[in-house]
C-alpha cells in the first residue's frame, strides 16, 4: 500500500524533483573535501532573483571565506577587519578589479559580471589568496566540512547537470560534472580521481 | 639615550593603539638583558673577542622604531631606526630609509623597486620588524656581517613570476641592485674577522678596530683612521647585485646572489681603504616534518685592499662561511638552534698582517611569548675560532667565548 501510494505520488508529480539534493564530494582516498563550489543547471531551474552581496573580509592577513561564489552581476564586499592596510586586487580579466585603499576600511562592493574565476590577491602581502566564482548556474552551493552540499531544486523538470569547482582539484571533465535524471535525485556523489592540491588556505609563499 | 627610549616606549606601550589600517604603521620595540660572558676583551672594545658584547649585568640593550608610511596606494615610505646601548654611540640612528614601490600586477608578473638606502635581499633569519631575527637573538655570522658593513645605498629592481609547473605553483624572480657608499665594506672582515651578534651599524655608524701592528703610527696602513666607516663612497663607481630566487606553495624559498661593490683597493680617503669585496651566497627556508624550520646560508667571497706586490694586493683574503639553524615553535613558545662554521685566508704575504682564521659557533634559544607585546629570549651563544692576529697581542690564537643572555623584548604597534 506504501509502495502503491508512493508510486502514485511520483506519477502525479510528473517526475519533477524533489525540492533538494544533497552533493558529496570526496577525494580519491574518499575523505571529504570542503570549500568546493558546486552548481547545478536544468531546464525549469530559474535563478534566485534577489541574491545580496556576499562578503569576502580580510582577517589575520586572509580572505575569509577564501571562496566565495556568485552568479553573474552579483557584488561582492572587500571588509577590512585586521588593524593593518590591505590592498585587494585581481588581474584575473575580465573581472580584474583594484580596490583603491584609503582609511575606508569598508570599500564599496565589487560587481563580477563575467563568468570565470577570480584570484584575488593582496598587493601588500602576497601571501593572501582567495577566489571568486562567478557562475551562470541559477543555484550552486559551497561544500561544509563533511564535503556536503545542498542544492535547491525545486521547479526542475528535467535532467540536471552538476558542476564541482575548486582551486584543489585537478580532475577535469567529466569527472567534475554529472548528469542526473529524476530516478536517481536522492543524492550526487562526486568522487575525484586525481590528488588534491594542498590546501589553499595553508599557502606558506615565503615573502620576498 | 637607550635607557631614556626604553623607557619612553614602555610608557608609550602602555597608551598603544593599532591604527586601523589607515596605511601608517609603526612598530617600536625595546629590549633589556641580563647577560654573563666569560670572553676576553671585545672587538668592539678594541680587542680581538669574537664576541661584540662583554658586559655583565642588566642593561637596556636595544630600542627600535620600524616605521612604515603610505605615500600613495602603491608607494610606501620605510624608515627604521636603532639605538643600542654602546659606550662610543648609543644614540638611535638610521639602519633603513627607502622608497618601495609595488605597482598593482597587471598579470602574473610581480614587480617591487626599492629607493634609498636598505638591506640587500640576503638574510633568511631576519624577518621580524627592526630586521630582528625571528628565531635567535644572536644572528649568524653571515647576517651578523651583512648587520654591519653592508647596505645598499641605491635601487632595486624585484620581479618573479608566478608560474605552474606540473600543477604546482611557483614563484621564479630575479633580483638587481646598484649601490654606491659601500666601498669600506670587507675591511671589518679581514682585520676583524667574523662575528656573532645583534647589532646593526646604523648611518655615518664607525666600526672598531683592534690595535693591529699594520694600523700603528708607523704601520702600512697607519692611513687608516681608528674607526672603520662602512658606508663610505671613495671612487665614485657603483657596485651591484645580481640574485635569482625560487619558491614554491609549500614554503621552500631558494635563493642566490652575487656581489661586488667593484671598489678600487687603491684608495685611501679620509681615512677609509677601498675594499674590493666580491661574493656569492645561495640560501634555503623550508619546512621539515614536524613542524621544523630549517634555514642554511652559505657565502664565500674574497677581498683585496692596497698596492700590488708579487701580484697580490697587500691585504687579500677570501672569506667563507655557512650556517644551518632549526626551529620549531608550540604556540607560544619556540626553540631554536644554529650550527655556524666560518673562516678567512689569507692570499697576501704582507708581515704583521695575517689575516686568517677559522671557527665555529653553536647557539641555543628559548623564545617564550608572555603578551602581546612582551617576549623573552633566553640565549647560550659559544663561539670557538683560531685567529692568528692574537699573537700580536700575547694571547693564544685559539679562543673559545661563551655568552648567556636573558632579553626581554617589548613591541608594539603605534
Amino acid at each position: 500500500m506504501k509502495r502503491l501510494a508512493s508510486c502514485a505520488l511520483l506519477i502525479a508529480a510528473g517526475a519533477v524533483f524533489g525540492a533538494e539534493v544533497d552533493v558529496v564530494v570526496l577525494d580519491r582516498d574518499g575523505r571529504a573535501v570542503p570549500d568546493v563550489v558546486v552548481s547545478v543547471s536544468g531546464t525549469g531551474l530559474s535563478p534566485d532573483e534577489s541574491l545580496d552581496t556576499a562578503v569576502m573580509q580580510q582577517v589575520n592577513e586572509a580572505f575569509s571565506p577564501h571562496i566565495v561564489a556568485v552568479r553573474s552581476g552579483q557584488s561582492v564586499a572587500f571588509p577590512n577587519n585586521d588593524p593593518i592596510a590591505h590592498h585587494v586586487y585581481s588581474f584575473s580579466r575580465p573581472n580584474d578589479f583594484t580596490l583603491p585603499l584609503s582609511k575606508d576600511r569598508n570599500p564599496a562592493p565589487v560587481a563580477f559580471e563575467s563568468e570565470g574565476v577570480v584570484v584575488v590577491g593582496c598587493n601588500i602581502h602576497d601571501h593572501m589568496l582567495g577566489y571568486i566564482l562567478v557562475l551562470e548556474a541559477p543555484r550552486f552551493a559551497i561544500t561544509d566540512d563533511a564535503g556536503q552540499a545542498r542544492l535547491d531544486v525545486s521547479g526542475a523538470s528535467e535532467d540536471l547537470v552538476f558542476e564541482i569547482w575548486s582551486p584543489r582539484i585537478r580532475d577535469g571533465r567529466p569527472v567534475t560534472t554529472q548528469q542526473i535524471t529524476a530516478s536517481d535525485s536522492d543524492g550526487v556523489v562526486f568522487k575525484l580521481q586525481k590528488k588534491l592540491r594542498p590546501e589553499a588556505r595553508q599557502e606558506s609563499w615565503s615573502d620576498y | 639615550m637607550v635607557r631614556l627610549l626604553s623607557i619612553l616606549s614602555l610608557v608609550v606601550a602602555s597608551s598603544a593603539m593599532a591604527d586601523r589600517g589607515s596605511g601608517q604603521r609603526i612598530q617600536m620595540g625595546a629590549e633589556i638583558v641580563v647577560s654573563h660572558s666569560d670572553a676576553e676583551v671585545s672587538w668592539r672594545d678594541g680587542g680581538l673577542g669574537k664576541l661584540a658584547d662583554t658586559d655583565n649585568g642588566l642593561s637596556a640593550y636595544r630600542f627600535y622604531l620600524d616605521y612604515s608610511g603610505r605615500l600613495a596606494d602603491t608607494v610606501t615610505a620605510n624608515l627604521v631606526a636603532e639605538a643600542f646601548d654602546d659606550e662610543r654611540n648609543d644614540s638611535l640612528g638610521l639602519t633603513e630609509a627607502y622608497l618601495q614601490w609595488r605597482p598593482v600586477p597587471v598579470n602574473a608578473l610581480r614587480t617591487q623597486v626599492r629607493v634609498g638606502m636598505f638591506y640587500p635581499r640576503l638574510s633568511l633569519e631576519n624577518g621580524d620588524p627592526g630586521w630582528s631575527s625571528e628565531f635567535l637573538n644572536s644572528f649568524s655570522a653571515i647576517n651578523s656581517w651583512v648587520a654591519e658593513e653592508l647596505r645598499t645605498f641605491g635601487a632595486e629592481l624585484d620581479v618573479h613570476l608566478r608560474v605552474s609547473v606540473l600543477g604546482q605553483p611557483l614563484r621564479v624572480g630575479l633580483t638587481g641592485s646598484l649601490f654606491w657608499n659601500n666601498d669600506p665594506a670587507g675591511g671589518l672582515l679581514a682585520w676583524r674577522g667574523w662575528s656573532l651578534h645583534g647589532r646593526q651599524s646604523r648611518l655615518g655608524e664607525s666600526l672598531a678596530l683592534a690595535e693591529l701592528p699594520t694600523l700603528h703610527d708607523d704601520g702600512l696602513f697607519s692611513g687608516q683612521a681608528e674607526n672603520l666607516k662602512p658606508f663610505e663612497e671613495l671612487d665614485g663607481e657603483a657596485g651591484y647585485t645580481v640574485g635569482v630566487h625560487f619558491r614554491t606553495q609549500r614554503g621552500l624559498l631558494l635563493q642566490a646572489s652575487h656581489y661586488d661593490n667593484r671598489a678600487d683597493p687603491l684608495l685611501l680617503e679620509g681615512g677609509q681603504y677601498g675594499w674590493g669585496t666580491r661574493f656569492n651566497q645561495v640560501g634555503l627556508r623550508t619546512r621539515l616534518p614536524g613542524d621544523v624550520t630549517l634555514i642554511s646560508q652559505w657565502m664565500s667571497g674574497s677581498t683585496q685592499m692596497g698596492p700590488v706586490d708579487h701580484g697580490r694586493h697587500a691585504v687579500d683574503l677570501t672569506f667563507r662561511s655557512h650556517f644551518v639553524l632549526v626551529s620549531r615553535d608550540w604556540g607560544d613558545r619556540r626553540v631554536s638552534l644554529r650550527y655556524d662554521d666560518f673562516e678567512t685566508v689569507n692570499r697576501d704575504t704582507t708581515p704583521m698582517d695575517t689575516n686568517a682564521e677559522s671557527g665555529n659557533a653553536v647557539a641555543v634559544a628559548y623564545r617564550h611569548r608572555l603578551s602581546d607585546r612582551a617576549e623573552a629570549f633566553a640565549e647560550w651563544l659559544s663561539i670557538n675560532a683560531r685567529r692568528d692576529a692574537r699573537m700580536y697581542f700575547s694571547e693564544p690564537t685559539r679562543a673559545r667565548e661563551n655568552r648567556v643572555t636573558l632579553n626581554l623584548r617589548f613591541s608594539f604597534d603605534l
